[in-house]
């Protein structure tokens, strides 16, 4: 079963579970088409991260209008900056994300929007959260069809960052960095590890007792169907449009 | 600047795809590798942008288009408006292109569509819908440009997709 619950959307899940990784005093990014981690960082901004500093890539914000693209690099290259948010078409057991070509790349079935970025900011960024709202074998595979990022590198690449978290619609895993390999952390509500494990397609490291997600409270319910909601209809109004928020 | 360093990037399937990548020992940091990608000199740029002034600098919505104009031998500009100050007074909201690094300037309003151009216009995704659709097969692929583009001029594209009319 899909995750259920009569209270709150699963983007507002998402994001609560996104606003805890998120540290006051550092500088957070994300790129294009990430409105739950924009939910997430901005709820932790309003609580317990007031001087987090959010230079989305790409926002419409005037006060950001000197912050491009190019900036949010140079923070990741610089070591300052601590999260960044990445998807992927495909996402390996290793971490490997694919945003480049599905099939064989000469001739693709799918060609997909490109690196953007990714090769370098997956690890120069102290912290990649990966998330898909699409949690599927088609995307969770075994081994990535194009290694557009790189999941983890040998001794001779200076390395300072790299994946942290993947959150989905149906779970939470985190990044084990020795074992390079994913440990399931929690399942949504209404969801098993059994179909976790069905709807992935690479090995998971699955401890004895999984918890369920912990849910929003009021107060961060509240925050998010608030201020929160509005700025981020600001740049994603098909997300709002679409239910993103529940109340 | 005949190559750049980069971090990152090595052990993606990025650097098979570039032969002319090279991977050496950093200089600078004993026992880890560094990246070098080689410069890119194209022959002819093209960007759309947001403004251009009578002097030919021209305001533009990324840091890249000012790098991919230096990179240049000739540089086309399309621009959502043609303006009568000088736009190096006034460079807020985006990044400048100085003339000397400016070929040629087109007033081509829209001329993003189907793709936004903040803050002018959002994207039009019902017709990339219509786009993706039309391009999964050949013939369809055909259909499409024989519509939109085939025989049209820019300003009969933009009435037919934007039912805006051209500003005089």
């Amino acid at each position: 079963m899909p995750f259920q619950s009569d209270d709150y959307t699963i983007g507002e899940l998402m994001a609560t579970r996104i606003s805890r990784e998120v540290r006051d005093d550092t500088y957070v990014s994300s790129g294009a088409a990430s409105p739950v981690p924009m939910a997430g960082v901005l709820l932790a901004q309003e609580t317990h991260a007031p001087d987090m500093i959010y230079v989305p890539i790409g926002a419409s914000n005037p006060e950001l209008n000197l912050i491009s693209g190019k900036e949010v690099f140079d923070l990741a290259q610089r070591g300052r900056l601590d999260i960044f948010f990445l998807g992927g078409a495909q996402i390996d057991g290793h971490g490997n994300i694919n945003l480049t070509t599905i099939g064989d790349h000469d001739r693709p079935d799918v060609r997909l929007p490109g690196a953007a970025g990714s090769g370098m900011l997956y690890f120069m960024t102290n912290r990649i959260i990966l998330f898909r709202l699409e949690h599927t074998p088609r995307v969770f595979v075994e081994n990535v069809d194009f290694i557009t990022s790189a999941g983890s590198s040998g001794e001779r690449v200076e390395r300072p960052g790299g994946p942290h978290m993947l959150i989905t619609n149906i779970c939470v895993m985190m990044y084990e960095k020795d074992q390079k390999r994913f440990l399931l952390e929690s399942v949504h509500p209404g969801v098993t590890v059994d179909e976790v494990k069905e709807n992935t397609g690479f090995e998971i490291l699955i401890p004895d007792e999984v918890p369920v997600t912990t849910a929003p409270t009021p107060e961060q319910l509240a925050l998010l169907r608030g201020s929160i909601k509005d700025r981020v209809d600001g740049e994603y109004p098909g997300f709002v449009a679409s239910g993103g928020f529940g109340g | 600047m005949p190559f750049i360093p980069s971090r990152g990037v090595i052990g993606t399937d990025l650097v098979n795809l570039h032969p002319n990548w090279k991977i050496i020992e950093d200089p600078y940091n004993e026992g880890h590798d560094i990246l070098l990608v080689p410069a890119i000199r194209p022959d002819i740029a093209m960007i759309h942008a947001f403004k251009a002034d009578q002097n030919g600098n021209v305001l533009a919505p990324g840091y890249e288009d000012r790098m991919v104009a230096q990179a240049s031998d000739k540089v086309l500009v399309t621009v959502e408006e043609i303006v009568d100050y000088d736009l190096s007074e006034d460079a807020r909201g985006g990044h400048l292109i100085p003339w000397p690094f400016v070929s040629l300037v087109i007033h081509t309003p829209r001329g993003s569509h189907p793709g936004g151009m903040k803050p002018y216009y959002e994207a039009d995704n019902d017709h990339f819908g219509r786009y993706m659709e039309s391009s999964k097969t050949a013939d369809g692929f055909n259909a499409y440009l024989n519509e939109f583009v085939r025989g049209h001029t820019e300003d009969e594209y933009r009435e037919m997709v934007t039912r805006v009319a051209v500003p005089a």
